[in-house]
């Protein structure tokens, strides 16, 4: 008989609002190798030992931005946290802190999705253009002032880490604000009209206490927090401008 | 183990023009590739075929739109290259999202008694999967074997008979795949569930590909065989493979035209060879100038 190999304990936050009035632990034993992430501990997890376990995947490559979760209570992308790193256990995993669970590490996306459409996330022409002008140009040093914050997957890790969103769940939030700051800081974009109110509300950048957490935590460094207070200045900017032009000086 | 060696590249240029792959090399292998090699293993990319669709995106289906890596469009070939996905992305969906706004502004609707009666079939169908108790064989398992026959059969080199043994195997599967008996019988986010929907569409998928490589008795593209047929053949199978669903057995497989506007199928030749044909090519090009 073969030496059964290593194994490692990983305790999951189960809800099941069919069969559950409030979450439970609940305890597996996963064959344990070098280049597990935390996902495919779960997935041996569905696949093995345990079908209804409900969790989100899609591309296991830090790209879909679906798999978020708390990992021994730090937001983590689980395709991109390794087992390895979180020896020797038990590995505790819940659902993303601050959103609402619908069942086990599924948790409720629609508000986020809410947010993220009413700030218009896409180039909004300044002047129409047609075929015959050709592309927009751009210098590398225009693409820079946004580039980094097109990196944002909507993963929400940010949301999870963000104690002003786990106070006010109506905050627009580090991941909404930042992806607002990359439409309005690039040049192809003339659409800062209509996304100043968002920026400028109570619920805008003036809601974030500077924490810095959310860039912590971002699996691909967008840096969240540089762009909310970043939008303070443009904010306040905006706010005194506004006593000399109708559209705070924008032309 | 094969090794991908980018460290002439250096870091600057890696960080700049890979990115992602730069990343993915860090995080996940902690290689770094300005400094060492990256470990590598062939995978599956993509399903070079899908959904027949022509140029507005239609499928042969009245009223169902196929875009992205589902489609079929007819842009690609027999060996869709990386990033060519770009046609996908930037103008086949707009094409769809048109085409089927338009479909449905002027279509009459169906007549709802008989509609009714398929979509409670369907959800029947369903049901029975969840509500199965007994059976005895699991998801993963199907799926791994599958997944493994895939790749003995219609992996990177092929021959009838490794073709066969696949396509053997997905009928087997097929079966077995009636007996797959979920643990979660809730209602409410049960992923098992949608797993063993999928697991059947999966089968029905392999299957197109399996029947549609072992009819192809040639080499082209990405299907390379290694049992008398290493060489293209325009005139038998410059032709389109068109897999049609029969139910519980094998697809049925056909074809169609293919319609080429400018890239003639050529040769893909590599080093020395690569280069003699590219010199030909441009002669060629000078010549019809």
């Amino acid at each position: 008989m073969s030496e059964p190999g290593p194994t490692i304990q990983i305790e999951v936050l189960r809800y099941r609002p069919e069969q559950e009035d409030k979450p439970v632990w609940q305890r597996y034993t996963v064959p344990f190798t070098d280049d597990m992430s935390v996902l495919q501990g779960l997935q041996h997890i569905k696949d093995e030992l345990d079908g209804t376990l409900s969790f989100r995947w899609s591309c296991r490559m830090a790209i879909c931005g679906s798999c978020g979760m708390m990992v021994n209570g730090k937001p983590e992308l689980s395709c991109k946290t390794f087992l390895r790193d979180l020896l020797p256990g038990p590995v505790r995993i819940e659902a993303l802190a601050h959103f609402p669970i619908e069942r086990d590490l599924v948790v409720s996306v629609g508000e986020f999705v809410k947010k993220l459409e009413a700030i218009k996330p896409y180039l909004i022409p300044k002047l129409p253009r047609t075929l015959a002008e050709g592309e927009y140009l751009q210098t590398p040093a225009q693409l820079e002032q946004f580039e980094q914050y097109s990196s944002c997957i909507n993963c929400m890790l940010c949301y999870a880490a963000c104690p002003q969103f786990g106070l006010d769940p109506g905050f627009a939030g580090p991941g909404v604000l930042a992806l607002l700051h990359r439409y309005n800081a690039d040049s192809r974009d003339g659409g800062r009209d209509e996304r100043m109110p968002i920026l400028n509300a109570e619920e805008g950048v003036w809601s974030c206490t500077a924490v810095g957490y959310c860039s912590e935590v971002c699996p691909k460094h967008v840096d969240p927090a540089n762009a909310v207070n970043q939008n303070k200045v443009n904010s306040a900017k905006d706010y005194f401008l506004r006593f000399l032009t109708p559209k705070g000086g924008r032309p | 183990m094969l090794h991908l060696d980018l460290r002439h590249l250096g870091e600057q240029k890696l960080r700049e023009r890979l990115p992602q792959i730069y990343e993915l090399a860090v995080e996940y292998l902690g290689v770094d590739p300005a400094t060492a090699p990256i470990p590598v293993l062939p995978a599956v990319h993509y399903t070079m075929g899908g959904i027949i669709a022509d140029g507005s995106t239609a499928s042969t289906l009245t009223g169902l739109y196929s875009v992205g890596e589902c489609s079929s469009v007819g842009v690609h070939g027999a060996n869709r290259l990386g990033s060519n996905s770009l046609t996908e992305l930037l103008v086949f969906g707009k094409v769809a999202g048109a085409a089927a706004a338009r479909h449905a502004v002027t279509v009459a609707h169906g007549n709802g008694a008989a509609l009714g009666l398929l979509a409670e079939a369907a959800r029947d169908r369903a049901l029975a999967i969840v509500l199965r108790q007994g059976g005895g064989e699991r998801i993963a398992t199907l799926r791994r074997e599958m997944a493994q026959s895939m790749e003995d059969g219609c992996g990177i080199y092929r021959s009838a008979q490794t073709m066969q043994a696949t396509c053997d195997k997905l009928a087997e599967l097929k079966q077995r795949c009636q007996r797959v008996q979920v643990d979660d019988h809730s209602r409410g986010w049960n992923t098992e569930w949608l797993l063993a929907i999928e697991l059947g569409y999966l089968l029905d998928v392999a299957q197109a590909m399996a029947h549609s490589a072992l009819h192809r008795k040639e080499s082209r593209g990405s299907h390379q065989r290694l049992d008398g047929f290493e060489q293209r053949d325009d005139v038998n199978f410059l032709q389109h493979s068109l897999a049609y669903f029969t139910g519980d057995d094998a697809p049925r497989i056909a074809y169609g035209p293919v319609t080429i506007t400018h890239s003639q199928p050529a040769t893909r030749a590599y080093g020395a060879a690569g280069e003699q044909a590219e010199a030909e090519r441009k002669t060629r090009e000078t010549s019809h100038v």
